[in-house]
């Protein structure tokens, strides 16, 4: 934990300087956050021994951004991340982009990212981990897994993009040439092949397209993304496994609709196919097919205080919904090949800098429940119950 | 609350979806080809609140998600903050292609800007 602080304190004060030569009022800054979590189950465990109350959720983030021209700007973010098992908290770089404006129109700029971008599937993933983004205190765990999150973070490369707009609608096109960063981690590995094996994954360059529109008069926006990750598994000196492909194509569709400013309505779906290939005969070559979808209501009741309620609902194998196939497989229970989660909860606005979120989810199913959390599958509960509370400050 | 802008700029009205797309940092420019320099007020300012209420038509942390969520994936932003009432005045006056916000009295008679008339949907 020292550590952790003395990082921190490194961090902020090397930026310090940089800070001092350039003024404030271009519009340049220091920005960052802190967020404090609590969790409490009935049974099963989330972040931590959840079951007698956690406070092993955390996020802290520091980041910057300048303006160095008309063409050119950057901006990055140092982020930790303590959550449970699954998370250690070290301080890693959440992203580090170049932008380059390399035309400008007077509807429209194309451009390109050059650095470490975040991954930019649905309304929320390239600013997940930061509290004054979601719209919830945990965002619907059946289409932004955190259980399996490493490897949806982000990725070297760059990302060629076009804007445009007028008067009431803005679009944004982008092509994705990256190389995912989350990969070769046991987290990883337990999604996509059951366990921690001896061998490694290493990502090749992954390729992606992605959109954005927002029309009706900015009420009603539209997202898609569309992944390519392939992957191949390098088996260790004494493994079972041959070295072999995992290929990911992922497909994200979002929308959002306002009734201005008092209601939000948002659903989102995550389809994702994966494809084994050559790995020997315990992960025989098929495709699977996962699936994830939520439906949420946010309504505004005031400038210090919102409501919202959602409906999220996911499967690790889209033909064997209960379960049955995959256990009978794998040995694993039935119910950590499904969930569902109805969740209600509220955001207060304390002051713009200070936010506290408060939530209840009633689920049925552990798909998305942390293994690091909860080793042992046989032992866990399908039907679960778990409040969080959460304050979150920023500064900018 | 009325919008100003920099005399310069060729625009006299916009409507109210394109004012929500200017300050979240989406338009970037003006039909004239112009880049828009956007003035806000500190967060904790009450002006704040109050533009993004009458004028955008919404709550404060509505618009400051949509603009953290550009801020937090490195994306730099250019918005210029003004302390008080008479910088958002000096700023706009100042700055080609800018534009802000401010209290209508104090808009009235002022040569060195102009307010633009909002047109509601």
């Amino acid at each position: 934990m020292n550590k952790r602080i003395t990082l921190w304190i490194i961090s902020l004060f090397a930026v310090t300087p940089v800070m001092a030569d350039i003024d404030q009022t271009k519009g340049n800054g220091l920005y960052g956050f802190v967020t404090q979590g609590y969790f409490k189950t009935n049974t099963n465990n989330f972040y931590g021994k959840s079951q007698s109350g956690s406070f092993d959720f955390n996020e802290i983030g520091v980041g910057a951004g300048f303006v160095l021209n008309d063409t050119v700007s950057v901006g990055g973010l140092l982020l930790s991340r303590k959550a449970g098992n699954a998370d250690n908290g070290s301080v890693r770089l959440d992203n580090l982009v170049f932008d380059v404006k390399a035309l400008r129109g007077e509807n429209s700029i194309t451009g390109v990212r050059l650095g470490r971008n975040k991954i930019p599937f649905g309304f929320y993933n390239a600013t997940r981990d930061m509290a004054m983004t979601r719209p919830t205190l945990l965002l619907p765990q059946s289409v932004y897994h955190d259980h399996s999150r490493n490897f949806l973070i982000n990725a070297d490369g760059l990302e060629a993009y076009h804007e445009r707009w007028d008067d009431e609608s803005y679009t944004r096109f982008a092509l994705l040439y990256e190389k995912n960063n989350g990969i070769d981690n046991p987290q990883t590995e337990i999604y996509f092949m059951g366990m921690d094996w001896p061998g490694k994954l290493n990502p090749d360059y992954a390729t992606g397209a992605t959109f954005t529109h927002t029309f009706n008069n900015t009420k009603t926006r539209v997202a898609g993304f569309y992944g390519h990750l392939p992957t191949k598994y390098k088996p260790g000196t004494v493994d079972p496994l041959t070295s072999g492909e995992i290929t990911t194509d992922v497909m994200w569709l979002s929308g959002m609709h306002e009734i201005m400013p008092k209601l939000t309505l948002t659903a989102e779906a995550f389809l994702p196919r994966i494809a084994y290939d050559g790995l020997g005969p315990l992960i025989p070559n098929r495709n699977v097919y996962p699936l994830g979808w939520y439906l949420q209501a946010t309504y505004a009741h005031s400038n210090s205080l919102e409501f919202y309620g959602r409906y999220d609902q996911t499967y690790k194998d889209k033909f064997d919904k209960s379960g049955e196939k995959n256990s009978a497989a794998t040995g694993m229970p039935k119910h950590s090949f499904y969930a569902s989660d109805w969740t209600v909860g509220l955001n207060y606005f304390y002051s713009p800098s200070l936010i506290i979120s408060a939530e209840f989810h009633r689920i049925n199913g552990t798909a998305f429940l942390p293994r690091l959390d909860n080793p042992d599958p046989s032992m866990t509960s399908e039907r679960w119950n778990m409040f969080g509370l959460q304050a979150s400050y920023n500064f900018r | 609350m009325v919008i100003i802008a920099n005399p310069s700029t060729s625009t006299n009205a916009v409507s109210q979806s394109e004012a929500r797309l200017i300050f979240s940092n989406d338009i970037k420019a003006w039909k004239s080809g112009e880049q828009i320099a956007v003035i806000t007020m500190r967060r904790t300012d009450e002006a704040y609140s109050r533009f993004t209420q009458e004028v955008l038509n919404l709550y404060p942390y509505q618009i400051e998600r949509a603009i953290n969520r550009k801020r937090y994936a490195g994306t730099a932003q250019s918005e210029i903050v003004a302390v008080s009432a008479e910088e958002m005045l000096k700023l706009v006056a100042s700055i080609p292609g800018a534009i802000g916000y401010i209290h209508k009295k104090a808009a009235s008679n002022m040569p060195s800007i102009k307010i633009l008339e909002v047109r509601n949907e």
